[in-house]
């Protein structure tokens, strides 16, 4: 059943993986310079026969279907192109920034979890008090305040003039600085924090209306009538319920939380892939440019794809419709 | 001679008109204090956009290099920014731009938005499921990375970012007019029109499209302080508007230098004040409205 359930899934998510592929070919037809020519290894030497020829056999003068399938064809072998800057593999360069752009992805997503699903709680527990507006408003904050203008207040206040944290980079240089693990973290802190609060706010908001929603149900009154503790009919009855759509709204916003990274890596220097795409902006490297989009939609796809399978484990009312 | 029978929402609960009873959407939006404290705030910075040269007082243009970063002043009430241009006038003109590439960019999405909805939802079958998955792919593109790729392959300038901003956000709007097309379309009133034979695009015009309104409405006005945001934050990228021209986005361009930062906050706190204030007060008014129309709208 749920074997079925994955296959199915991964079924559907083919013509999207395509339709990605589509998209990112459209974009690199429009930029200056060929696509399939970026495909050849600079390094090689090429007299201008030969240049020719290579042209001929990647079809360069072919019509544009064709040049759309030799490059998926290329993409499928993970050619990703070369970069215009340096010269070297696209894929090898991501590859090198990935982990830092995962990094600070994962921590605001730990955070926004966890301050998100909290918050929300606590607001609906305390419906209409004073705790329930002041959450409200930090919610509308922190949807409505730019994070980039956050990040300036953040680096003016906690890493100028109070000098709390470093005010760049993933990690220290000087030789006095933390063990490793720790400096990283520390280095971590102002640039997390900021990703993450636009989606603790959306959780904030969500976990609020789900437990409201939640804690109407009959079989909540049933648990409170049986004479259940309090605490266990909110976490065992409740929040167990309110917490399965999380996984959605979460998944729904990761596109957002990676557009964020941009801003938030460019600011923070954090080597990541983020301000990667602004420094291949600066430099009209668009293969560095189309990989970096294609890479970051198909991590977004993917990782709607785990969701809908945790959903179908968590919820077997899914995977039986 | 189409029917006009609307059985669920009336005009005036919409919001349009105010009936006797006072509990109308108008009535209940008036009555959010906060809602309407904000759309005042929205009114005044449009009225400071639509006067911008009165109100700016002075030239955001003119460069005078023996006054650059100067702090306020009674010369320059805001001070100077790097370039000696006067910073009150450039927040002023700046309110001009930013407001209404953020108004362009999502009277572009709306319309797409609505387009590709109500027809989805009306049409059904095998277009509803073309559109759909069409819709889906763009909501499975991290947005933001989109729009970057594109202002960056077209060019930075004003209308490429209107344009960009508004092609790339439609896709939640879409998916919530198809779903309550969907059970629009079911409702004997449409019916009755099908009946008498009235043209399908009419249906949509007259019959579907009056029932959307509230959801067009809260969408629209979220949007807006959504497409305030993009735009600033492509701006600061130095994606957006270009120098000399200024929108608030793109006057913060320039704290991203540490000096600048630390040392002349004039130049980088009033516009993000300015951007944090529209896009709240949007926010604010369009959640008055959906609390008005109907609290559990999922816009």
């Amino acid at each position: 059943m749920m074997a079925t359930y994955i296959i199915n899934r991964l079924f559907l998510a083919v013509p999207l993986v395509l339709g990605i592929t589509l998209i990112t070919f459209g974009f690199i037809n429009m930029a200056p310079g060929n696509p399939v020519l970026a495909m050849i290894n600079p390094e090689e030497e090429l007299s201008a026969a030969n240049l020719e020829r290579l042209k001929e056999e990647l079809g360069l003068n072919r019509p544009v279907h064709v040049r759309y399938a030799i490059w998926l064809g290329q993409l499928v072998r993970g050619n990703f192109g070369y970069s215009y800057h340096t010269g070297e593999p696209v894929l090898r360069r991501i590859a090198v920034r990935l982990p830092a752009t995962l990094e600070l992805m994962g921590f605001a997503l730990v955070v926004s979890s966890i301050l998100g699903i909290s918050l929300g709680v606590l607001a609906a527990l305390k419906q209409y008090t004073i705790w329930d507006y002041i959450l409200t408003l930090f919610a509308l904050f922190s949807i409505s305040i730019p994070s980039f203008f956050l990040a300036l207040l953040a680096l003016y206040v906690f890493a100028l003039k109070l000098g709390w944290f470093p005010t760049f980079g993933m990690r220290s240089v000087a030789f006095d600085a933390l063990p490793p693990l720790l400096d990283n973290l520390h280095h971590l802190v102002l640039p997390g924090v900021i990703l993450s609060l636009d989606l603790t706010a959306g959780l904030t908001r969500y976990m609020r209306s789900g437990m409201l929603e939640v804690l109407g149900q009959e079989y909540v009154i049933t648990a409170r009538a049986k004479g259940l503790q309090e605490v266990r009919v909110i976490v065992g009855h409740a929040l167990r319920n309110a917490l399965l759509p999380v996984i959605t709204i979460v998944t729904l916003r990761l596109p957002i939380l990676f557009g964020g990274t941009v801003i938030i890596e460019t600011m923070f220097q954090w080597p990541g892939m983020g301000r990667m795409a602004i420094q291949a902006i600066a430099q009209r490297d668009y293969p560095v440019l189309m990989g970096l989009t294609f890479i970051a939609a198909v991590l977004v796809l993917a990782s709607n794809l785990l969701a809908d399978i945790l959903y179908a484990v968590a919820d077997p009312r899914i995977r039986h419709e | 001679m189409s029917a006009t029978v609307r059985p669920r929402l009336q005009p005036e609960q919409i919001g349009l008109s105010t009936n006797r009873n006072g509990n109308t959407a108008a009535a209940r939006f008036r009555r959010h204090k906060v809602a309407v404290a904000s759309l005042g705030i929205i009114a005044i910075l449009g009225i400071i956009a639509i006067f911008a040269p009165i109100v700016a007082l002075q030239d955001p243009y003119t460069v005078d290099l023996d006054n650059i970063r100067q702090p306020p002043s009674i010369a320059h009430i805001l001070g100077t920014d790097s370039a000696g241009r006067d910073m009150w006038a450039r927040m002023v003109y700046g309110a001009r731009i930013s407001m209404s590439v953020g108004f362009v960019a999502n009277v572009i999405s709306i319309s797409i938005g609505v387009l590709i909805g109500t027809v989805s939802g009306y049409a059904g079958g095998w277009v509803d499921n073309i559109l759909m998955r069409f819709t889906e792919l763009v909501m499975n593109f991290p947005t933001f990375f989109a729009i970057l790729m594109l202002v960056a392959l077209l060019g930075p300038n004003i209308i490429n970012v209107m344009v960009v901003i508004g092609v790339l956000g439609w896709e939640g709007l879409a998916r919530l007019l198809r779903a309550q097309t969907l059970s629009l379309r079911e409702q004997a009133f449409v019916e009755a029109a099908r009946c008498i034979g009235t043209p399908h695009p009419q249906i949509i015009l007259r019959h579907i499209l009056p029932n959307l309104q509230p959801y067009i409405l809260v969408a629209a006005t979220l949007g807006v302080a959504g497409t305030i945001l993009t735009e600033s934050a492509l701006s600061f990228l130095g994606l957006g508007v270009q120098i000399p021209q200024a929108s608030w986005g793109s006057m913060l361009n320039s704290a991203q230098s540490l000096t600048v930062l630390t040392n002349s906050p004039w130049l980088w706190l009033p516009p993000g004040v300015a951007i944090s204030v529209a896009v709240l007060a949007m926010n604010f008014v369009g959640d008055g409205l959906r609390d008005a129309f109907d609290p559990r709208m999922e816009v």
